[in-house]
């Protein structure tokens, strides 16, 4: 008895270990972002929180579709950019991650002047409010917007 | 103490078999799989993106590859965080499978995606699958999605041909007033485009007869007016359009933006428009 006791035992001072080296691994990311995220660095899907926008959606696609020409992306192909990014509790923005694909869904690589005009267009834009919690709790929230682009032309900006 | 000793005796047993029974789980390749599937899930909801996205791929490759369902369930998260290309593989492969994945791979593709020639064509072959039956698809229904699809895609004729099948299947076997509002509000969109202003109106106003509160019918219905140089009643609905948007009515969605969704801003740019077209 006593020996299934320590087995017992080291078995869940090993898992607490792992839980807990897995978790500082994890989050070390979030501590070293460039934007401060509140609390522990949790964060919730966009749609989790109610608005964030200022004004609305349609003016964030309005921002990035007249402030894009056709020699912004100085490319014939038809593709999809994507940017990650996360809003801490005071509607702040940061730790941008792009990823762009073809309109089959396969990844490719685009040139990096194409992905830091989207960047820099959403990091300029600054209309955003604290993402609320259905609690009415401030957030930290991950979220992402996509771009198709077509003939060198936004024809959509999702997801919303 | 005798009794606490025994149940502290019985706990320590019980956790052994628990931690063994975890182990033993551990050496089966479909419940390995099941753990990293759910670990790496949780992560992506929780916006730890890319170790997410590693841990659930690893355990949807393998022995549960062939399970249709589950390829489609990771594709949710991974269509929820943009990651384009996990999702699409695993519904491409669902789609093999089972045939009836369709349904909401074309759901997806119209909704989260916006891809809407690739939409039309699967909810096109998940709709034959069936024929001669307007089937239900993720709670919506197959021809008013192939109708929003066709809308998209500039084909207004072929968007209201949709929209009719569904309206009429549903007013024939449960009654109009079980019919989706925004089917009216997409079909009379269509009617919008191929400047059928009257058939246009009939159907914003069969959507404001089954929910008064439409914000979108009024607008919309304001904007047929103004095509026909009725001013006065374009005036009427942009108004009564406004008055319900300042009250926060309109249609929305959490995830992403709806088909039919109408911004304050547009409803006041309309407005101003008809305020000076009085003036003149």
């Amino acid at each position: 008895m006593r020996t299934l006791k320590w087995i017992v035992f080291s078995f869940l001072s090993l898992l607490l270990l792992g839980v807990l080296s897995f978790y500082l691994y994890l989050y070390q990311s979030r501590w070293t972002a460039d934007i401060d995220l509140c609390g522990w660095g949790k964060t919730f899907p966009y749609y989790v929180a109610s608005d964030y926008y200022q004004v609305n959606f349609l003016d964030l696609k309005n921002h990035f579709i007249s402030n894009t020409k056709s020699s912004d992306l100085n490319t014939k192909k038809d593709f999809i950019i994507r940017i990650r990014f996360l809003m801490n509790c005071n509607g702040e923005i940061g730790q941008f991650k792009v990823k762009s694909y073809d309109f089959d869904y396969r990844e490719i690589d685009l040139s990096p002047t194409i992905s830091k005009h989207f960047t820099d267009l959403l990091a300029n834009y600054q209309k955003w409010t604290p993402p609320l919690l259905a609690n009415g709790e401030a957030a930290n929230i991950h979220a992402f917007y996509s771009f198709r682009i077509k003939q060198g032309e936004i024809i959509e900006v999702l997801p919303k | 103490m005798k009794w606490l000793k025994i149940t502290y005796n019985v706990l320590t047993v019980s956790l052994a078999c628990v931690i063994l029974l975890f182990c033993a789980s551990l050496a089966f390749p479909v419940t390995r799989g099941f753990y990293f599937l759910s670990i790496g899930g949780q992560l992506c909801y929780n916006g730890f993106n890319d170790i997410g996205s590693s841990i659930s791929h690893y355990g949807i490759e393998g022995e549960l590859s062939d399970i249709a369902e589950l390829q489609r369930s990771f594709s949710v998260q991974h269509t929820k965080n943009g990651n384009y290309h996990l999702a699409i593989k695993a519904l491409e492969k669902a789609k093999e499978l089972d045939p009836e994945v369709k349904a909401y791979y074309g759901w997806v593709l119209l909704y989260y995606y916006r891809d809407y020639e690739r939409a039309y064509q699967i909810l096109d072959e998940y709709d034959r699958l069936s024929p001669n039956f307007s089937d239900p698809v993720v709670g919506e229904n197959v021809n008013y999605l192939k109708g929003l699809a066709q809308l998209k895609r500039g084909n207004a004729k072929l968007a209201i041909h949709e929209f009719t099948t569904y309206i009429d299947y549903v007013s024939a076997t449960a009654g109009e007033e079980w019919v989706d509002v925004y089917a009216f509000i997409n079909r009379g969109t269509a009617h919008l485009k191929l400047a059928e202003y009257t058939a246009a109106r009939q159907d914003f106003k069969k959507a404001i007869k089954h929910y008064d509160e439409c914000t979108e019918a009024f607008y919309l219905m304001a904007q047929s007016y103004l095509k026909e140089e009725k001013v006065d009643s374009a005036k009427q609905a942009i108004q009564k359009a406004n008055s319900l948007m300042e009250r926060g009515w309109k249609h929305e969605i959490n995830y992403v933006e709806s088909f039919h969704e109408i911004y304050p801003q547009e409803v006041e740019r309309l407005r101003q428009k008809l305020k000076s077209r009085l003036l003149k």
